[in-house]
């Protein structure tokens, strides 16, 4: 999401925390438009469901605008934290989700048409979203805050609480698995029929 | 079927990475003002200071003249305090010496009569 350039474009998470906690507007109405789309994006990554993906921002973010008086400058990225409570969110839903009955036709398929209607770019996208939501809950975590956030391996460590090596071995294999969803989907995604 | 190799699942996540997805403007505006409402209050700023003459003779009585008195008073209550003792000359020759009793003494030269006297 663009942001319009302005005197907070430039400063650091940190310094806009600390300014909203001094009550600062200017400050939320910057840490939000900063903040809200990684947090959506990455809960809609992992959740495949628009509705819920709100939901653990909403939560996600009331936690930080909770302890942002008492944050302590220098022992943590707000970005690190807030990205580590989000996947723990998320985490939460999908374990309850697996005590539930499998919708065969979850928000992930619905926002995903056929093929066919789409632009490649489009149906690749949606062909990998569709792809992540078959991987193993760690695997996903990893893939996507590695491959469609762009967070380095030990910043991922630190946010999941897993050894870099960890990270490392989950993204490969995730990327395996991916690859195996996508592969039956070559012809139609434009890479041709071989 | 062919496996797929890297490139190509590349770019998948660049298909994907360019089409992030994003909240609507009816969530952003929630967001908003859920951040407004846990947001502690200002912090309120303090008064002007005045200028000119006004501040200087302000920040004499302030700087100078509050703490001067204060000292004043609290080391005449401690002479007054000792002064039943047989020490006090001694206590007062001592408090005359130091930084302090010098002070005293330039700010406050009747302090110093009092000293002279006991």
């Amino acid at each position: 999401m663009a942001m319009a350039f302005d005197a907070t474009s430039e400063a650091s998470d940190e310094a806009l925390l600390a300014r909203y906690a001094a009550g600062d507007p200017v400050a939320a109405r910057a840490l939000v438009a900063r903040l809200t789309p990684r947090v959506f994006a990455v809960a809609r990554r992992m959740l495949g469901s628009e509705a819920e993906a709100e939901e653990v921002s909403q939560d996600a973010l009331v936690r930080l605008w909770r302890i942002a008086p008492d944050w302590r400058a220098g022992e943590a990225q707000v970005s690190t934290w807030l990205y580590r409570v989000t996947v723990n969110l998320c985490t939460d839903r999908l374990r309850r989700r697996r005590d539930m009955p499998l919708d065969p036709e979850a928000d992930y398929a619905d926002d995903a048409p056929p093929v066919e209607q789409r632009l490649q770019d489009a149906d690749r996208a949606a062909a990998l979203e569709r792809a992540l939501a078959s991987l193993p809950e760690r695997q996903r975590q990893v893939v996507v805050l590695r491959h469609l956030e762009g967070l380095s391996n030990p910043e991922i460590a630190e946010i999941l609480g897993l050894t870099v090596e960890a990270v490392e071995s989950l993204t490969a294999r995730g990327k395996r698995g991916l690859k195996a969803q996508l592969a039956a989907q070559r012809t139609e995604l434009g890479y041709g029929d071989d | 079927m062919t496996d797929m190799d890297d490139a190509e699942l590349d770019r998948h996540f660049a298909a994907a990475r360019a089409r992030p997805p994003e909240p609507d403007a009816a969530f952003m505006a929630r967001a908003m003002a859920e951040a407004r409402a846990h947001q502690p209050p200002a912090v309120a700023a303090r008064p002007p200071l005045p200028s000119g003459r006004g501040a200087a003779v302000l920040a004499w009585l302030a700087g100078v003249a509050m703490p001067g008195g204060l000292i004043a008073a609290t080391l005449v209550g401690v002479l007054i305090g000792v002064s039943s003792g047989d020490l006090v000359s001694d206590q007062a020759a001592v408090l005359m010496e130091t930084d302090l009793g010098m002070e005293l003494v330039y700010r406050f030269p009747a302090i110093g009569g009092f000293f002279e006297e006991i």
